[in-house]
């Protein structure tokens, strides 16, 4: 239908136009023809009557001949003789029986001589006898006129036959030639539209023509040509994100990477810290060994001492390594309690929970998650370190306190086993919570922190399938509550052992 | 002579190392788990020597060498500091310690710090006594004769 439309229109509008165009003439010939036809008749009236009226100039008693009033008779025409404005003698028989006619006649013959009037569907043409003599009597014709409707009819007739014919003929004439010069044309490049795939240069080639339709060819290949260029930048803009999405995502690893290295550093300094006294201790027991006049006793006991010294050494840097392990790490199952017992013996000692109470709820049981230890680990100790630094932060700084609280899985959820750390730090203002998942937030003085530990922490978190939030206010602590999957199933997070980011 | 130590330090191994040590050398050795305890001590007796760890619970060796210098006491106090407090140990000699020695110590170095901490109270003594020897003199101010007094130079 759509490719008929625009046919069709043409087809129409053509046909119309044309139509239209001839009816217009044909009406303005009709109204010059209408306006003229009553003059015909009174030429042609006038001619009969000086034709009648030639014999009764010599002779005005004589009466027309005989065929010739039967000839009037034949044409309806009313011959009468009138004389000083009455009739004197209705010459033919015809005449009209009604008074118009007789008046008409009678009018006529009053008149100037040799005019005519029309008048009720009369013509009446008079003309003297004898011009010369001014009571000459004057023999008037009248006729009807002649039935104008009826005529145009007949010539309307052949007229309309013939515009309708003229009209199919231009039509069909027209609407090849504008065929030819716009709708092929305009198929084929409607046709090379549809067609068109792939790129290709001077596509919509119509070199033949100067007019709109090479104009439009050459403005549709140029677009072409400029969707061509968008598409290429286009694919050039979709390979560089993926690029950067690749970089984004190295970048995230990389992050983890840093953040965990943050946190190692700073529990390596406060490891540092911490080895400083057992070696100190394990090397003052083994010069005294090899001192003089040690007895064997003491020397056993010293022995043994240094022996333990070192295996808090041994102890300390274990820990770091714990915590430092490089890991492409898996998810299993393991007591969450157990790892954060361990955590808590380990971490004590640390410079950065100096004063600061590690208590203990652990209430949930069981107690297994599904998670990744040491990532877990990392995540817990990102959060002592911030307690530590908000508890720091706050006046006064004694009684810092953080609890780490495990619920029983009924109360935190389906699946789902909940580990709040809660501290009574400086707390967070609200407006700022939002942002502490950013990363590179971070309130602590520049080289105190990475600014990426919670922001790290959520990703690995959420990587587990687990959730983590936070709440707080300023001045009333903070509290990180962490959401662990209790199996494989909880969380809706990926099932079996997942590879996580290597950090 | 008799030599009184004051170990002050809240690692137990590392005071019964240094009293294991210091016994040996002839020191007669006291310990304190905390500066609060030794403050306590060191009110007790004049102490030769202090050997004060700088981090500890309760009170740190900083507020240990406050509590002296407010009690007016003027022992020799010889910090111990971890890797890592450096700058804390420096700042306690400002503050009026002797030295300050690093963890983890070899023996000889703690003995080395003690040595020249004894050298140094043989010379204050020595330049006290010289002083009140000056004073007995009285009167004399003659520079030549200040210096040509004292046999130790």
């Amino acid at each position: 239908m759509r490719r008929w439309g625009l046919t069709w229109d043409s087809i129409m509008t053509l046909a119309m136009l044309l139509a239209i165009g001839m009816l217009l003439t044909d009406l303005v010939a009709t109204g010059l023809w209408w306006s003229r036809i009553d003059r015909l008749q009174q030429r042609q009236l006038e001619n009969l009557l000086a034709v009648i009226a030639g014999p009764l100039v010599s002779n005005p008693g004589a009466v027309p001949a005989s065929p010739v009033l039967v000839e009037l008779a034949g044409q309806g025409i009313c011959l009468v003789l009138t004389k000083g404005g009455q009739i004197t003698q209705p010459i033919s028989n015809t005449c009209p029986e009604d008074r118009d006619a007789t008046r008409l006649a009678q009018s006529q013959g009053l008149a100037a001589l040799g005019s005519f009037s029309t008048t009720n569907g009369l013509i009446a043409v008079g003309r003297p006898i004898q011009p010369d003599q001014p009571s000459s009597p004057v023999l008037v014709l009248v006729q009807h006129t002649e039935d104008k409707f009826a005529r145009l009819w007949t010539h309307q007739h052949h007229i309309l036959i013939y515009i309708l014919v003229n009209t199919l003929i231009l039509t069909v004439i027209g609407f090849f030639r504008f065929s030819k010069r716009f709708i092929r044309p305009l198929d084929r490049l409607i046709g090379m539209a549809d067609d068109y795939r792939d790129s290709g240069p001077l596509l919509f080639t119509e070199p033949s023509q100067a007019n709109e339709i090479g104009r439009l060819s050459s403005s549709l290949n140029a677009m072409i040509l400029r969707i061509e260029e968008e598409k290429r930048k286009l694919a050039e803009t979709a390979r560089e994100l993926a690029e950067s999405n690749r970089q984004l995502r190295e970048n995230q690893a990389e992050m983890v990477r840093a953040e965990k290295l943050a946190s190692v550093g700073r529990l390596a300094a406060g490891l540092a810290h911490e080895i400083g006294n057992p070696l100190g201790v394990a090397q003052g027991y083994l010069q005294m060994m090899a001192m003089e006049g040690s007895e064997p006793a003491e020397i056993a006991d010293y022995a043994d001492r240094a022996r333990k010294e070192l295996e808090r050494v041994d102890g300390l840097i274990r820990q770091l390594l714990d915590f430092a392990r490089s890991s492409r790490s898996r998810r299993e199952r393991f007591d969450l309690h157990d790892l954060l017992a361990e955590m808590a013996d380990s971490l004590r000692m640390q410079p950065f929970l100096e004063g600061v109470e590690l208590a203990l709820d652990l209430a949930a049981e069981p107690s297994t998650v599904f998670a990744d230890p040491e990532q877990l680990r990392q995540v817990v100790l990102n959060c002592l370190i911030n307690s530590a630094d908000a508890i720091r932060a706050r006046t006064p700084a004694e009684g810092g306190l953080i609890r780490l609280v495990t619920t029983p899985a009924a109360e935190a959820g389906k699946g789902m086993l909940q580990l709040a750390i809660i501290d009574n730090g400086e707390g967070i203002e609200p407006a700022m919570i939002e942002a502490v998942f950013d990363p590179f937030f971070t309130t602590k003085e520049p080289g105190a922190g990475t600014g990426l530990g919670l922001s790290v922490s959520l990703s690995l978190i959420e990587s587990m399938g687990g959730r983590m939030r936070l709440e707080s206010a300023k001045g009333e602590g903070a509290t990180i509550t962490l959401l662990l999957p209790v199996d494989e199933a909880g969380g809706g997070a990926a099932s079996g052992p997942v590879e996580t980011i290597d950090a | 002579m008799e030599r009184y130590l004051l170990v002050i330090d809240d690692e137990a191994n590392m005071r019964h190392m240094l009293t294991s040590l210091l016994s040996k050398q002839g020191y007669r050795v006291e310990v304190a788990a905390d500066g609060a305890e030794g403050l306590r001590l060191a009110m007790e007796r004049e102490f030769d020597f202090i050997l004060c760890d700088l981090k500890m619970p309760v009170m740190d060796g900083l507020g240990f060498l406050a509590g002296m210098r407010e009690a007016g006491r003027t022992a020799t106090v010889i910090m111990m500091s971890a890797y890592g407090t450096v700058d804390q140990a420096i700042e306690t000699v400002k503050q009026g310690a002797y030295d300050y020695i690093s963890k983890p110590f070899k023996v000889e170095e703690i003995l080395l710090v003690l040595r020249k901490a004894e050298e140094r109270e043989r010379l204050h003594r020595e330049n006290a006594q010289l002083k009140r020897q000056i004073d007995a003199i009285g009167g004399q101010r003659t520079f030549g004769g200040m210096v040509g007094g004292s046999k130790a130079m």
